[in-house]
């Protein structure tokens, strides 16, 4: 199981904090970018997307790309994408697949 | 992810057969979940059709093979396809579909047996062929790449569903050391990453020494050294310490039975 949670905040809702929590796996995959890109298609002044992952206890590749997916996703809105506390067993996959630099990943400690 | 130390393949007194030609003799072992076994031994010994019984494409006998504790001789249609969902096989040649394009033959699997979505299949073949040191060629045909491109594209597939246990026929034949060395530490980090069991056929030694967590040397379809590399190295049995020396075998080229047949040529 992969659920999403979601938080709009800071002026007129220009802000989107996303959760996830359980394993990003291929089965989950689908339903989950359905509703990410729902939530960003529904908001007209996005700028600033933080999807918080401390709670991901798994992710293999197609989670991964879903990831990579919705980061382009944010980007070519005009709008910044934040990863943010990864576990140590996630983050193993995000180094092999080679993306951490691209998904801007941070420990969140400062920010989150 | 399988937990570490569980048994996840065993092998008990399998003998192979092309028609009457027995070709493996009596092979015993074990492979463990989230290690590298490595299958080593010269050219003709038994490695490939060893692989083929483990993955399904030769058929065992009863009581010779359990994956999980489970005879695999006893396995109907369904149980089949679903350990061929679950592991990925890399073939001595590659195997790639010559009609289709690199990204195509990396994708097919997901096409075909998942639901995702195009796009996030691009980007896992895009990722795939990054592993493998391939980025950028998945619009070109197999017939575009060079044998060790070929093999790399092979194993790019052969990852394409985050495979459980992988099997992979010489992974760095036709490679240059360099890319070869890559290419182990990319096995060493898929068991590492995700726990993968990995069953490596290979004549490299040093990268068989580098890899593998258990090892078996075969030798004219028998196993003749089965042990952690450590063990083996130590092993005392002259065929071993040949085989890890490399020296050259006049016995084992037969050369009584060469002259035999160069003599009935002759004759005719
Ligand atoms: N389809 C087949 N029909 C008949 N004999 C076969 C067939 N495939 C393999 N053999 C024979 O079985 C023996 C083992 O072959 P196998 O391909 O398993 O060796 P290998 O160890 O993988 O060799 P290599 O290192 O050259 O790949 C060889 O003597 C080979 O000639
Ligand atoms: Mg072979």
């Amino acid at each position: 199981m992969c659920s999403v949670e979601i938080n709009r905040a800071g002026d007129d809702g220009d802000r989107l904090d996303m959760s996830l929590r359980g394993k990003l796996v291929r089965g989950e995959v689908k339903a989950v970018m359905e509703r990410m890109l729902r939530e960003i298609h529904s908001s007209s002044n996005l700028k600033h997307v933080t999807v918080n992952i401390s709670s991901l206890e798994w992710i293999d590749t197609a989670g991964v790309a879903l990831l990579v997916l919705f980061c382009q996703r944010i980007r070519a809105m005009g709008g910044t994408f934040r990863l943010v506390k990864p576990n140590e067993k996630v983050l193993k996959v995000f180094k092999l697949a080679q993306v951490e630099g691209f998904l801007s990943i941070e420990d969140g400690n400062d920010r989150a | 992810m399988t937990e570490p130390d569980r048994e996840l393949i065993r092998v008990r007194g399998l003998n192979s057969f092309y028609g009457r030609k027995q070709v493996l003799r009596d092979l015993s072992f074990s492979v463990e979940a989230n290690r590298i076994f490595v299958i080593m031994g010269m050219s003709g010994c038994g490695k490939s059709t060893l692989l083929k019984h483990l993955v399904g494409l030769k058929p065992s006998p009863p009581g010779s093979i359990y994956i999980e504790g489970k005879d695999i001789s006893g396995w109907n249609h369904a149980q089949w396809n679903n350990y061929w969902l679950r592991i990925g096989i890399l073939f001595q040649n590659g195997a790639l579909f010559n009609s289709m394009t690199v990204a195509q033959n990396i994708a097919l699997p997901l096409m075909v047996h998942t639901n995702l979505p195009k796009e996030i299949i691009e980007i896992m073949v895009e990722m795939k062929l990054h592993m493998v040191g391939l980025s950028g060629t998945g619009a070109l045909m197999p017939s575009q790449l060079s044998g060790g491109m070929r093999k790399r594209a092979g194993l790019a597939r052969a990852l394409s569903m985050d495979p459980e246990i992988l099997f992979v026929d010489e992974p760095s034949s036709g490679l240059d050391p360099i890319t070869a060395a890559g290419l182990d530490e990319l096995l060493l980090s898929l068991k590492e990453t995700f726990g993968m069991t990995l069953v490596v056929v290979t004549h490299e030694l040093e990268s068989a020494f580098r890899i593998g967590d258990q090892m078996v040397v075969m030798d004219q379809g028998r196993i003749i050294a089965y042990g952690t590399p450590e063990e083996i190295r130590q092993m005392n049995d002259p065929r071993v310490q040949q085989f890890l020396s490399r020296r050259p075998d006049e016995e084992h080229r037969d050369y009584d039975s060469y002259i035999s047949r160069l003599c009935k040529v002759k004759r005719r």
